[in-house]
Formats: structure tokens, C-alpha cells, sequence
């Protein structure tokens, strides 16, 4: 742990309760008549007190498909695989590239062309498939990149990739990064926000993904679940009145205060105030996330799922609640990307499940002038294979873990919009041109945040580490 | 970073060429607050590291422009580019790196802008001044061996009351601070009890050390609290991060694995006071010890507690990289105090390590048998040792001895050659025949058994499920009428036929015409997926043109693996058979082709547990041409399937591969013998034999342990580090700079651990012992607990770290001692009462000026709670167990937490079941690493999350009525005695009168509000299985629970002061 900065927590901590001038226990109740406005933030700085330039985006909201989208059925349209339907896939064309153990010992690598029928939208006249009809009258809004690649093949390392910058556990995450370097706009939410959608099944998640690893903990992600108690141990002991709270913790701060004044530690102080936030997060909490009180037309944009908490659409919505509520970034996951067979039926649902919301958020953030200020970044951890895996049949295939290309897209705060970048051979195999790695994007998500991730670092056991561990450019033909 | 280092030499030969130089105004002030001496390590050395080792450093292959500086050769030798030298010793003028470093010029200047690093002016002082007093370099502190100098006379000498005191007062001195008075007598023994057992005392403990008046009254508790059971509980938690102990497997894929056996010896071997060099030596390489016991071999169990991919699809030997990796790389920070990991990719930056010798040391761990894949079947990863006791010793033991005892009968009977019934070949290859395809008549593709109609073979998608679809059969001809091709993808189903456990016999044959370039790919196979159950079952394959038969509990250590020299025809039907005898030996599998039995040499014969899926509710049976993703034989065709539930004589083999013409009399004779009566019901005795030894070593409990693998794997230096990318082949030793691997020590894992302890090693003992002392003073005599290397911390007392090292190592390595040591010295006993003096001077207590105070951890939160409330259950080790926990939280990783109920709610934190990927809420909360690698440090933070742990988890909530509860049963009369006692349980202080009515005002608040509004008070009175005596008045003691929920909650229950 660093020593400084715990030395300036205290610091800044004890200069704020000094200057607030009231009584602790008035500042909770206070709190409580209003918690949504809360006090002015004491610390919300990070460690880089400002940004390193002007930032283009204040928030994100990360929309993370977990499992691996195929990019042949949603965005990167290929005819010739269409065409080919059925033949090997050239040796050349895969160029040596590794095989999961999933498919590397099959007999034959048939080409699988996408059962679903592209078309070009918008002025951008961009290609998007059937399955995506929301996603395609966005187009003009959004930021392609058809030409990510990856190191990992396999879901924990290309996640934890992805999120960390490591393919193994110990890394922090993009969101605990950011809470580090650029601290909370928000004193009564958490500033890094983990929402998952319920019962979308597929590939584990862990908690680590929005782990703090060696930054020190309060960076952590929280996760907000659906249902009553959003946050854990949110809900005090059923029937206690918040009432009856804030007197407890109001006769438990004249206790601390005592013990400060036998001890002098500043480590009391400390402890009073994360109290008093435990106690503003009981009141915001709930409320932030009660989607009850909007409107229909909200939902009706949403689509029919986001009245049901806890589903990718409720989610979305309740995301885009949480920037409204200055938190800095909301990272969503959805499960359930993982078509190694079945791909035709399994990708139809997944869709299904996404396709509105997402784009009812960005248009949504859009009409209320968030859009510009915060960055929207849909994707999974890497591509899909252009050849089946298990059987080809005439309705049916799978697609195994393709690391050399996939899709993702972006929108809103400093990103060019109804633009594509990059472009991949016509297998859908490999990159031909821009090629995007993963350390690139989160260079180019930090540097939209105002952070040089060469210049966001920690050191920890005597070496600096950063997000883009030693690599990484921004993509600079994206910023718009 | 490439600088054009020519068009800048003109400018520095004008500076060369001038005497002195003009150094800038801020360095020139920052000299005149520079220490007296300038010392290498202790100044210099942590500037250089910082800021100039990362291109000047021991990285040989990025050094820029040919100059390291962590070498005095290096720093004095001719730049390759400009011809000066970096460093001249004593001239400021002529060492270029000055110029350098005090450049405006961004071309020249360092470290180049572009580094992001910086020097301060008063680091460009030190830098300057070293130079000028001559530039002396010094072996890295950590790396020379330490000394016991004589403990420095200090003025506080009446105070001290061991060595520790004399190097801390000396140092308080010279920084003119004093040392505090000895802590009251409560907050002292709540100290210490929560550092030596992780509990708190008793009230009667309390009372006890408060009137007892001797001199020895501290020691005696000192001795007690190490004596206690519990204490091995505190030590072994401390343990568990160091050793990233969990009870699943990690990754995504994250399922539980049972290794608390292995929890258990550490507590045990705390209890036992197992000296620290032993408790290592065990755990390094207990197996290599001769004889090794039981608890030493378990003790291995160390290195395979890192977490392990059961991911679908991952490439196995990645993975097993990963692995060794960890082991690595644990013992670096574990052990050796050196972050290792970073010379994995190439040599490390900042210490004297080599990638190179990263690798060396990685060899010592990549010998063991294990694969990166772990098993869906849920079997403990291998190699693994059975957890026998001694009963079960005994009944597998006079098993053993039966089975011989029944096999010599057989050879005997087998050896009177009698005059037998004369049978018929056709006789023979009836008998037994379970299962029997020809393709022929095929119905909507779908082949009939011959011996049994009711059951079907078929060609299924491969695929995880039991019942995949039927897909069409691709028929041409065969061997006898038609035979079935396959594409290598889809297999030939025989649905449950040829599920056999390990103790059943059985014979396999069958017809294949295979094409020319099939090198390799699987005939037949009973098991699912291949590696993904890491072969569990049986498999027949051809692998780079040789035949190989494996058969598995769990590959590669648990398992039977022989490969023939020799392959089979190409482009013609040859009959391919094996034959089990049921004996899990090596010599008991036969593989025939065309009725020739086939020589295959044993590469593994170690086959310990059963070959059945242990997930599966019918065991899938045989499958023909293809394996679920695995590799098949693409465009073979098959004929003419046959299926015994008995091992065939040769001589069988032979007739069923249609040469029954060329048998002799003797081999007739012989086979006959056994279709005897007599030899059928020996068989018989054999097989219910071997079954019953089968399903016992199936109940038996398995852990995870090291163990050398016969033929040494060799190691590779990896380039950048990947699995697949091996270069120079490199043999185990340990790291030239931090003591030389003596050629007389076995290069192994004892050998490793023989050097860790030689006397001569510098490092090992001052890691422990700066780890004890982090453990009771919050922070380390090295702040960087896991990093003794040249970035790490500088220790705040050398010397004393030094002292406690050779004690340490003179004492024989006693733990205990030295815990005992360190508590009864002054410095822990003191007051932790901050002066305004002590926080300016000593702000983080690295002198310490005071005693320690630091947030109890989060198992000692938690078992404070369950303890002051008489809830906890204080039986020590056993199984892990399912507290409370918030229902849902472990969906993200598709599985459901079932809580406990019972005894199991209330056990010590230590034994709460520890899944990786979502970890223990509340632990997690309250800083408890992960456990997905080793952490020698916790964290000490301070969020809002916690103080709504403390609040509202269910655990804290309803220990705070049972304390109320038992308060009120206690004290039945007395009020202000009931708040006292709720006070001091959990803070172990008694209450001042302040405190006592601020805490009576609020619980007068609560219960008249209780009184007035009774459905307040549900939670408290319900929250948690605890059930109080219906005789409570609920208004009047939910307000004793709000009020103890209060207290826990408060500053003086949180901490340890």
C-alpha cells in the first residue's frame, strides 16, 4: 500500500471534517433529507488531481458482451464466406494461428457463412445484420472498429485482458484505474459501478474483473445486483427506521469522537466519515436504482425487458441513471456470447436481449446531452472463428474463440461518429488494415478520460505498473 | 528509447574539457541539507534504481547505449557512443552522467523526458556528492549476510526489557523522540491475545492480568496464549495468503476442491512449534525427505494450491506454464522477499536476476507430473496422495495380500494343465461377447447389437451430452459385407457397452482399414472429451504413427500409458484388439494387431483410482473414430465390432482376428484350461476382490502434493515468457548474486530449500522475521514486506532486522520464540497514544514511537463478534464451512452458495469456505486478498462498504442479540452492569463514564422507542438461526442488541490500539 496515499486521505479528510464545521451526526441527517445532493465532495480527487489534457469523455459506460460476440453475424459482414459455405479453410488463411482444445483436433475446418442478411444503414452506410434492427438505426451515432485483436484465446485470460491489461489475475481493472487517477464526482455512490445481467447464463464471471488488485481497495468496483438489497448489507435490520440509524450512528460518532480525543489518531476521523457515507449510500442507493418513477415512454424506448430489474435492459437504463448521478463509470456485463454450437439460434437470443437497449442508451444519452460527455463502448473479448465448429449443417454451426479480429463498437464522448475503422480479409480471419490490440483501445479509452496511460501509473513491489502494462497507442483516428 | 548520442558529444567535451561545473541553483541548495555521509545503499542506490536502472539497470539485453549503473565496472567504463565514462569517481566534471542529469537540453538530459522520471534536485545532489566523495558502490544491503552486532547502549535503557528495545530506543533517541509507557493493563492484553491467538481475552482473562501483581504476571499470559490451540489458528491465517489457500480451483471455471487437510498441517505444525526451517523444508520438498511421512508429503501441498483453469479449450501446456510459474514466483515474494516474476520476460530491471535464472529457479518446480487442463470430472488435480488412516491402511493392505494370494492359485491352477473338455474356437469367442456390430443391416441408421437387439450403435454429433443427436451413417465396403466410414468428427456410439470399471476384465476388437497419412487420431475410446476429463476412461490411438493405449483416472500421473515402437497397416483392414485383465497394471492391457500382441513399453503405471466418469449418471460407453474435441480417424472405416466383459488369452485374440488355423495344441489346451469351472470362479474371486479395493480407495479422501516425475522435463529459458516459445535449456539453481547454489546440494526441491537455510543465505531468515514483526506492529522493519530488492524499502532499523535474523537462525528457527521475543519486548508494549511530537516526527509509526494500533483484520472482526457473543464453536480444522452469505452472489459464476446451518455458522473465519473468483463478502470487504496468489501484505483500507459490513451483515447482527442475550442472562438485575459488560466484552476496556452515558442515553432512546413501536425491533430479534429464551422482554433487549451492534461498531471494538 502506498504510504502517501493513505497520508493524504487523512490529510484530506481531517481538513474536510474541519472545515465542515457542524457536528457529524448533522451532516447524516442532513444527508438524509436530501441525499441525492449531498455535501461537497471532500476528496473526490484522484492522484492525478487533474486530468493529464482535456478530457473528451467525464463517464463510460462499458456494455461488456462476455463470451465473445461473433463479429460474422452482427457487424463484420462477409459475403465470401457465404459463398464458400462448406470448403476448408485454407491453411493460408489461418497462417499458423493457435486452436483452442476445443477445436484444434477436428478433422475439418469448414467455412461457415452468416445465416442472417446484412444491409447498410444510415448516411454512414454501415453494414449491420438482421439480427441487430435498433443497433442498425444507430449506426450514424456509433464508432467501429472492426479491427481488434487480441493475445488470449480462452475466456478467463482474454477477459481478464481486457479489464486489466494481464492475462492473469493481479492486475487492476479499467475501472478501479480510473477511480484511482481521477478520484469521484459523486460522494454518495461509488464511482466505479458493476451491474450484471440476471440469469443471461454462459461463461463464468469473477469478481476480480472489477477488482482493485494492488490499488488500494476502496478503488474496487461495487457491484449493484437487482432486487432489494443492491448493494451488500445496504439494508438495515428489518424495521429499523433511518431514523433510528442516523441516531445510532449519531450517539456511535460521539463515541469515536471520544475515542479520538483519548488517542489523537486521525484513523478515527477517517472511520466517522465512512460511516457517514455508509449512511448517505443507504438513501442514494435505493433511490438511484428505483427505476419507478420513469416515465413510460423510457421504458417503451428500452424495450419491454427494462421493467424487469436485473436484465440487460433494466441495467442499461439504470446505467445511464448512474452517470446522470455523476458516477464515472458503469460497467455492465452480459453473459452468454459463447456459440460454440448452435451459433444461428444462440446469437439470435443474445441479440434479442441487447439489441434495444443498447441502442435505446445511446440515444437516450444522446436527447439528453450526456451523449457528448460520455463514452458508450459495446464488445466481448475477442471474435469467432470463420469456420464451424462441430457439424456444418444447412441450419446449423458453431464458432470457436477467433483472437486476430472482432468487432466492437463505441459511441458518444470524443469518438467519431457513424465512422469505421479497420477492416479484415474477406475469410473474416485476419486484419488488412488499422489493426486495433487491446492495449491500444484502453490507451485510447484513458486518453478520452484525459489520462496518458503511460503517465497513469502505480508503483507497486518497485515497478510502475500502468494499465497498458508496457504497450499501447491511441487509436487517433477515431477521436473525433 | 534511441537519442542521438553523436550530435551531443561536441558539447560535452566542452564541459569535460572545464574543471567544474556549474551546478544548478537548486541542486546547489539542495546540498546544504544533505547528510553528513553519503551512504551507497542507504542514498544513493534507491535513487539510481528508481530512476536509471530501468534502461541502465541489470536488463541485459535493453541496456541503452551499453551503460549499467547498478555496477561499479559498469558505471566506470567508456561509453561505447562518447567514449567518457559515466561515472568518474571523484570528478564531477568528467563523469558525463552529471551533465547529464543536470541538463536542460532534452536531448541529453536524463532521465529523457519522455521516461516520465524525474530527479528532484535534492536526488541530483546526492547523485553528485557520491560521485565527489569518490562513488563507492556496496553490495545490496539484503544480500550481504547478516550480523549480530551488540544491541547499541540507549539512555531508555531502564525501559528495555530485551535486545528489540535497545536498537528501537537508540534509533527514538537519535530522532529525539521518547519511548511511550507500557499500554494499560486491558488495551495490552486484548494486544496481544488478538496478535498471538486472533481472539480477545475473556473478562476473566482480563480480570485475571489485572490483579495479578508479579512481575511475571505478562509473560504468564504470553505463555498461555501461546500454548492455546489458537494460536496456531492466528499464525495459519497469516498463512493462508501467503500460500493463496482456497478451497476452489480459480479461474473461471471455479469449483470447489477440498485441500483443507492440507490447512489443517499448517495449524497443527504452528501448534507443534515446527521450526520455521522444517515447516518450509516440508512444504518445499517434504517428498524428497527419505522415508517421507505422511505430514510430509501433505506439506507439499504448498505448491499446488495456486488456482488451476478447468476452462473448456485452454491450450494444457500454457497453463501448465502458468503453474510453475506460480510456484516461481510464490517463492520469490513468500520467501526470498524478491519479485521474481519480473525476470520472467527478461532479465529483471531492477536486481541482479537474470531471465536466465528465473528459469533456473522455475526448473526446481516444472518436474511434476500434472496437467494444465484440469478435469470436469471434478477429480483433485493431479499428482495427488490418498488420506488413509490407519484402519484403512490395514483393510487395503490385507486386500493386497489376498488378491496375490488369489492370483498364485490361479498361476497354479493354470499350471496343473489337466486334461480338459475340448472347446471350440466358436465356443470360446461366445463367451463373454456383450457386444457384437457388423453395419450390415442398418435400420434408419441405427445398428443393432447382434447379441443384444435391444441395444443400438449409432453415429452421433460429438458433443458434452448424453443423448447427442443420430446423424447419418456413411456405409461402404468393409471387412465382411459393409463397414462404416468415419470422418473423424462424429463418432460410432455403442451408448453404455464398454463402461467398465477398473477391477472388470474386458476385451475390445475390431476391424479398421485406416488411409496412408493418418498419423494420428483415436480408434476407440470409452471416456468424454479427451483432455477435457483428462482422459478418464480408456483410450486406443495411434500418436505420430505409434500405437499408444491410455488409461485413466486422472492424465498424466493417475493413469496407465504404454506405447508400441510400431504403428499398424496403411490402406488395408487389419483387426485391432485389446485385452484388461482388471489388475489397474500396466501388464494387465494387451493390444493385438492382427492377433500378434503388440510390444508397448510402460511410460506411466500408476493407476490408483477408477476409470468411470464420477458425473455422469450412466457411464457413456465406447465410441468408435472419433473423440469430442479430440482427434479421430478421419476417413478409416470400421468393421466388424466385438466386445468381451472378459480379458481374452492370446490365443482368443488370435482366432478372433480369423488366424484360428495357426493355433497349436499346447495354446488350445491352454485356453481351455480357462473355460474351466475351477478357473472361472478363481476369476470371479479376483474380480470381487479388486472391486471392493476399488470402492474403497474411491471413499478415500485425496490431496493435492509435489512429487519429482521419473523422467526429468526439461526446462527451457521462454522467450518474453510464453509456453511456446523455449530457447536455451537451462538446469535448477538458485540466483548467483544472492548466494551461490553449493555443488555438493541435490539440484532439486531439497536442494533449493537446503540453500534457503544454509547459513550463508542472506535473505531468508530477514524476510520471516520482518513479516513476524509486520504482524504486530502493522508495518515491517522493510515496509515492503514483499520486496527486499533494490526498489524495496530500505529497513527503517538494519540493524535490529539483522539482530532478530541471527537470533532467529541461532534459536534453531523457533517460531515461537520468536514471536515471544518480540511481544515481550518493550517497544510492543508500549502505550499507542499518539503526541503531536510522534505524529510530526513519526507519522506512520516506522520508528516506533508508540505501540502498534491497527483495524483488527476482517477475521478477527468477525471472530471477535462470534466470540464476545458465545456463538463461536471453537472445535479447531476440518472441512471448510458456509456462513451466512447474501443470497445470489455466486451466480456470475453459474453455481449457488447453500449456506450452513448449524454449528457450521459459527466457526473461526479461518475455515470459511474460501471461493476464489467471488470470495467471502465480508472477508473480501475487510481487505482478505483474493487468494489467487500469494500476498505477504494486506491492505489497510477504510470504506464505506465496511462500516456497512459491520452494520448489517446478518453474522454481526445477530451476534449482536446473542451478546445481549447472554448479558441479560447474566447480569439479571443490574442495568449499568449489563452496559458495562457489553462494553467491555468487545472492547476489553472498561468504560468510562462518558462513554457509559452516552451508551445508557441511547439505549433509553431505543427502548422507549421499541416500547412505543415494537415492529422496529423484528430484525434484530430475527436476523441469523441464534434462538434466545422466549422470557426476554423484546423491546428491552433489542435495545441491549442495538446497543452491542453499536459498540462492535465502534472505534474501540474495530481496533487494536
Amino acid at each position: 500500500m502506498n504510504h502517501l496515499d493513505t497520508l493524504s486521505d487523512h490529510l484530506n479528510r481531517r481538513e474536510f471534517l474541519r472545515k465542515s464545521g457542524m457536528g457529524l451526526g448533522a451532516i447524516a441527517l442532513s444527508a438524509m433529507m436530501n441525499p441525492m445532493k449531498g455535501v461537497a465532495a471532500p476528496f473526490s480527487g484522484g492522484t492525478l488531481g487533474a486530468p493529464h489534457f482535456a478530457p473528451r469523455a467525464k463517464r463510460v459506460i462499458y456494455l461488456f458482451q462476455s463470451g465473445g460476440p461473433s463479429q460474422l453475424e452482427t457487424f463484420d459482414y462477409k459475403p465470401r464466406l457465404e459463398q464458400m459455405n462448406g470448403e476448408e479453410l485454407p491453411d493460408s488463411v489461418r497462417g499458423g494461428q493457435r486452436l483452442t482444445g476445443m477445436s484444434a483436433g477436428q478433422s475439418s475446418f469448414p467455412l461457415a457463412g452468416s445465416q442472417f442478411s446484412f444491409a447498410r444503414y444510415g448516411q454512414s452506410q454501415t453494414w449491420v445484420s438482421e439480427l441487430l434492427p435498433h443497433t442498425a438505426k444507430m449506426v450514424d451515432e456509433l464508432c467501429f472498429i472492426k479491427s481488434l485483436h487480441t493475445d488470449a484465446i480462452n475466456h478467463d485470460p482474454a477477459i481478464t485482458f481486457f479489464q486489466t491489461g494481464s492475462q492473469q489475475a493481479g492486475r487492476p481493472s479499467i475501472g478501479a484505474w480510473l477511480s484511482y487517477g481521477l478520484g469521484s464526482d459523486n460522494e454518495n455512490l461509488p464511482s466505479f459501478i458493476v451491474l450484471v445481467s440476471k440469469n443471461a447464463g454462459g461463461q463464468p464471471l469473477y469478481a476480480r474483473l472489477w477488482g482493485n488488485a494492488f490499488l488500494p481497495s476502496k478503488h474496487q468496483g461495487v457491484q449493484f445486483r437487482s432486487g432489494k438489497d443492491p448493494v451488500l448489507f445496504l439494508n438495515d435490520p428489518n424495521g429499523y427506521h433511518r431514523q433510528d440509524r442516523a441516531q445510532m450512528l449519531d450517539y456511535l460518532q460521539q463515541l469515536n469522537q471520544l475515542q479520538y480525543e483519548a488517542h489523537g489518531d486521525s484513523e478515527v476521523l477517517n472511520r466517522i466519515a465512512q460511516y457517514e457515507m455508509a449512511f448517505r449510500m443507504q438513501t442514494s442507493v435505493p433511490e438511484v436504482t428505483d427505476l419507478g418513477n420513469e416515465p413510460d415512454w423510457v421504458f417503451d424506448m428500452y424495450g419491454p425487458d427494462s421493467r424487469n430489474p436485473g436484465t440487460f435492459a433494466a441495467n442499461c437504463l439504470l446505467a445511464r441513471r448512474l452517470i446522470e448521478n455523476d458516477v464515472k463509470f458503469v460497467q455492465l456485463y452480459h453473459q452468454g456470447w459463447d456459440q460454440h454450437g448452435n451459433l444461428p439460434g444462440g446469437i439470435k437470443n443474445q441479440c434479442r436481449a441487447t439489441d434495444q437497449a443498447s441502442a435505446a442508451l445511446v440515444k437516450d444519452l444522446k436527447q439528453r446531452g450526456l451523449l457528448e460527455d460520455t463514452l458508450v463502448i459495446w464488445g466481448g473479448e475477442f471474435g469467432r472463428t470463420n469456420y464451424s465448429q462441430g457439424k456444418l449443417t444447412k441450419t446449423n454451426y458453431g464458432r470457436d474463440h477467433h483472437p486476430r479480429c472482432f468487432t466492437i463498437w463505441m459511441a458518444g464522448g470524443g469518438v467519431k461518429p457513424g465512422f469505421s475503422l479497420g477492416e479484415t480479409d474477406e475469410f473474416g480471419y485476419n486484419i488488412t488494415k488499422d489493426p486495433v490490440h487491446v492495449h491500444d483501445f484502453q490507451a485510447t479509452l484513458l486518453h478520452l478520460l484525459g489520462i496518458d496511460h503511460e503517465r497513469l501509473t502505480f508503483k507497486h513491489q518497485g515497478r510502475r505498473y500502468r494499465l497498458t502494462d508496457v504497450h499501447g497507442h491511441v487509436v487517433k483516428s477515431i477521436l473525433a | 528509447m534511441s537519442r542521438a548520442c553523436w550530435s551531443i558529444i561536441g558539447v560535452l567535451i566542452v564541459f569535460l574539457n572545464s574543471c567544474g561545473i556549474d551546478k544548478p541553483e537548486g541542486v546547489l541548495q539542495a546540498e546544504n541539507s544533505l547528510p553528513d555521509e553519503i551512504d551507497f545503499n542507504l542514498h544513493v542506490k534507491p535513487i539510481l534504481s528508481d530512476k536509471c536502472f530501468f534502461c541502465h539497470g541489470p536488463d541485459l539485453a535493453n541496456q541503452e547505449a551499453g551503460l549499467r549503473l547498478d555496477t561499479q565496472e559498469g558505471a566506470y567504463s567508456k561509453l561505447v557512443d562518447t567514449g567518457n565514462q559515466a561515472i568518474v569517481p571523484g570528478k564531477v566534471a568528467k563523469s558525463e552522467l552529471v551533465h547529464r542529469i543536470i541538463s536542460e537540453d532534452e536531448e541529453v538530459q536524463m532521465p529523457p523526458p519522455e521516461s516520465n522520471l524525474t530527479l528532484t534536485d535534492r536526488e541530483k545532489a546526492v547523485l553528485i556528492r557520491w560521485i565527489e566523495e569518490g562513488a563507492e558502490y556496496k553490495k545490496h544491503w539484503a544480500f550481504i549476510e547478516p550480523e549480530k552486532t551488540e544491541p547499541p547502549q540507549t539512555k531508555y535503557t531502564a525501559q528495555a526489557n530485551n535486545e528489540i528495545d535497545h536498537f528501537i530506543f537508540r534509533k527514538l533517541e537519535q530522532n529525539e523522540l521518547e519511548p511511550q509507557p507500557e499500554a494499560d493493563r486491558e488495551t495490552l492484553i486484548r494486544r496481544v491475545s488478538f496478535d498471538l491467538t486472533g481472539l480477545p481475552p475473556t473478562l476473566k482473562e482480563i480480570d485475571a492480568f489485572l490483579a495479578d501483581k508479579s512481575d511475571a504476571a505478562y509473560e504468564k499470559v504470553v505463555d498461555r496464549l501461546l500454548a492455546s490451540p489458537h494460536y496456531g489458528e492466528r499464525m495459519a491465517t497469516d498463512w493462508m495468503d501467503v500460500s493463496r489457500y482456497a478451497d476452489t480451483h480459480g479461474y473461471s471455471v471455479d469449483r470447489y476442491r477440498p485441500m483443507w487437510p492440507w490447512r489443517d498441517w499448517v495449524i497443527q505444525a504452528f501448534n507443534d512449534n515446527v521450526p520455521y526451517d522444517q515447516f518450509v523444508t516440508w512444504q518445499l520438498a517434504g517428498d524428497l525427505l527419505p522415508n517421507p511421512t505422511r505430514e510430509q508429503r501433505l506439506a507439499t501441498g504448498f505448491n499446488r494450491n495456486h488456482a488451476q483453469n478447468m476452462e473448456g479449450g485452454i491450450v494444457n501446456e500454457e497453463f501448465r506454464v502458468e503453474y510453475v510459474a506460480d510456484r516461481t514466483n510464490t517463492l520469490g515474494a513468500a520467501f526470498l522477499g524478491l519479485t521474481l516474476e519480473c525476470a520472467r520476460c527478461h532479465d529483471h530491471k531492477y536486481d541482479p536476476i537474470s531471465q536466465k535464472e528465473y528459469f533456473q529457479m522455475f526448473s526446481f518446480f516444472n518436474n511434476v507430473d500434472e496437467a494444465g487442463q484440469i478435469s470436469w470430472d471434478d477429480a483433485m488435480p493431479v499428482p495427488t496422495m490418498l488420506l488413509t488412516d490407519e484402519e484403512q491402511d490395514s483393510v487395503l493392505q490385507s486386500l493386497d495380500q489376498q488378491i496375490e494370494v488369489k492370483k498364485e492359485e490361479i498361476e497354479s491352477l493354470l499350471a496343473e494343465n489337466t486334461a480338459p473338455k475340448k472347446n471350440t474356437t466358436d465356443q470360446w469367442l461366445s463367451t463373454g461377447l456383450v457386444a457384437h456390430f457388423d453395419f450390415d443391416k442398418p435400420i434408419q441408421d441405427q445398428f443393432a447389437n447382434r447379441v443384444n437387439p435391444q441395444q443400438q450403435a449409432k453415429v452421433t454429433l460429438a458433443d458434452a451430452h448424453n443423448n447427442p443427436p443420430t446423424l447419418t451413417a456413411t456405409l461402404e465396403d468393409g471387412k465382411f459385407g459393409q463397414g462404416l466410414l468415419t470422418n473423424g468428427d462424429d463418432p460410432l456410439t455403442l451408448g453404455t457397452i464398454g463402461g467398465f470399471d477398473r477391477a472388470q476384465p474386458f476385451t475390445v476388437g475390431s476391424w479398421f482399414k485406416v488411409p496412408e497419412k493418418l498419423k494420428t487420431g483415436t480408434f476407440f475410446h470409452k471416456g468424454q472429451g479427451s483432455i477435457i476429463y483428462n482422459f478418464r476412461g480408456y483410450y486406443l490411438s495411434l500418436k505420430d504413427d505409434k500405437l499408444e493405449i491410455l488409461m485413466a483416472h486422472t492424465w498424466p500421473y493417475n493413469c496407465i500409458i504404454k506405447r508400441a515402437t510400431s504403428g499398424v497397416p496403411k490402406d488395408e483392414w487389419f483387426h485391432l484388439a485389446l485385452t484388461y485383465d482388471g489388475s489397474s497394471q500396466a501388464d494387465g492391457l494387451g493390444v493385438y494387431v492382427n492377433g500378434k500382441a503388440v510390444d508397448m513399453m510402460p511410460e506411466k503405471d500408476n493407476l490408483y483410482k477408477d476409470i468411470v466418469l464420477s458425473t455422469f449418471e450412466t457411464e457413456p460407453g465406447l465410441k468408435f473414430g472419433a473423440v469430442w474435441r479430440g482427434t479421430g480417424i478421419r476417413n478409416s472405416v470400421i468393421d466388424d465390432i466385438k466386445v468381451y466383459d472378459r480379458e481374452l488369452a492370446p490365443a482368443e485374440v488370435q482366432a478372433l482376428a480369423g488366424q484360428r488355423d495357426e493355433l497349436d495344441e499346447q495354446q488350445i489346451v491352454g485356453v481351455n484350461q480357462m473355460h474351466s469351472s475351477n478357473y472361472l470362479a478363481l476369476l470371479n474371486d479376483l474380480q470381487a476382490l479388486r472391486t471392493k479395493k476399488n470402492e474403497l480407495v474411491e471413499s478415500l479422501p485425496e490431496v493435492m502434493v509435489m512429487e519429482e516425475q521419473a523422467e526429468k522435463r526439461k526446462t527451457y529459458i521462454l522467450d518474453r515468457g510464453s509456453y511456446d516459445a523455449p530457447t536455451e535449456e537451462v538446469e535448477p539453481t538458485a540466483p548467483q548474486n544472492i548466494l551461490t547454489f553449493a555443488d555438493s546440494l541435490p539440484k532439486n526441491r531439497l536442494g533449493l530449500a537446503k540453500w534457503m537455510f544454509s547459513h550463508e543465505n542472506p535473505i531468508t531468515a530477514r524476510v520471516i522475521v520482518n513479516r513476524y514483526w509486520q504482524a504486530y506492529f502493522g508495518r515491517g522493519i522493510v515496509a515492503s514486506a514483499a520486496d527486499f530488492g533494490n526498489q524495496g524499502d530500505l529497513p527503517t532499523h538494519p540493524e535490529l532486522l539483522d539482530w532478530l535474523s541471527v537470533q532467529f537462525i541461532e534459536s534453531g528457527w523457533d517460531v515461537k520464540a520468536m514471536q515471544k521475543l518480540i511481544v515481550m519486548s518493550a517497544a510492543y508494549r508500549q502505550s499507542s497514544q499518539t503526541t503531536d511530537l510522534a505524529l510530526e516526527k513519526d507519522y506512520d509509526n516506522a520508528l516506533v514511537s508508540r505501540g502498534p494500533s491497527v483495524r483488527l483484520t476482517a477475521e478477527m472482526l468477525r471472530d471477535n463478534a462470534l466470540f464476545t457473543s458465545g456463538l463461536l464453536v471453537k472445535k479447531i480444522g476440518g472441512e471448510s464451512v458456509k456462513p451466512y452469505q447474501p443470497e445470489g452472489l455466486w451466480k456470475i459464476s453459474g453455481s449457488t452458495y447453500v449456506p450452513d446451518s448449524g454449528e457450521k455458522l459459527y466457526r473461526r473465519s479461518l475455515y470459511t469456505l474460501w471461493k476464489r473468483t467471488v470470495p467471502p463478502p465480508t472477508m473480501n470487504t475487510l481487505d482478505a486478498p483474493t487468494r489467487s496468489y500469494c500476498v505477504v501484505t494486506r491492505q489497510k483500507t477504510n470504506t464505506p462498504l465496511q462500516s456497512l459490513v459491520m452494520l448489517n451483515d446478518p453474522q454481526f447482527v445477530e451476534a449482536s442479540r446473542a451478546l445481549a442475550a447472554k448479558i441479560l442472562t447474566s447480569y439479571p438485575e443490574d442495568h449499568s452492569t449489563r452496559l458495562t459488560n457489553i462494553y467491555r466484552t468487545l472492547t476489553s476496556r472498561t468504560p468510562g463514564e462518558a462513554e457509559l452515558q452516552l451508551i445508557n442515553e441511547f439505549f433509553s432512546k431505543q427502548q422507549e422507542d421499541f416500547n412505543q413501536h415494537p415492529e422496529k425491533i423484528t430484525g434484530w430479534l430475527n436476523t441469523g438461526e441464534f434462538q434466545t429464551e422466549a422470557n426476554l422482554n423484546p423491546p428491552q433487549f433489542a435495545a441491549y442488541a442495538v446497543v452491542a451492534s453499536m459498540v462492535m461498531n465502534s472505534d474501540a471494538a474495530i481496533m487494536k490500539r
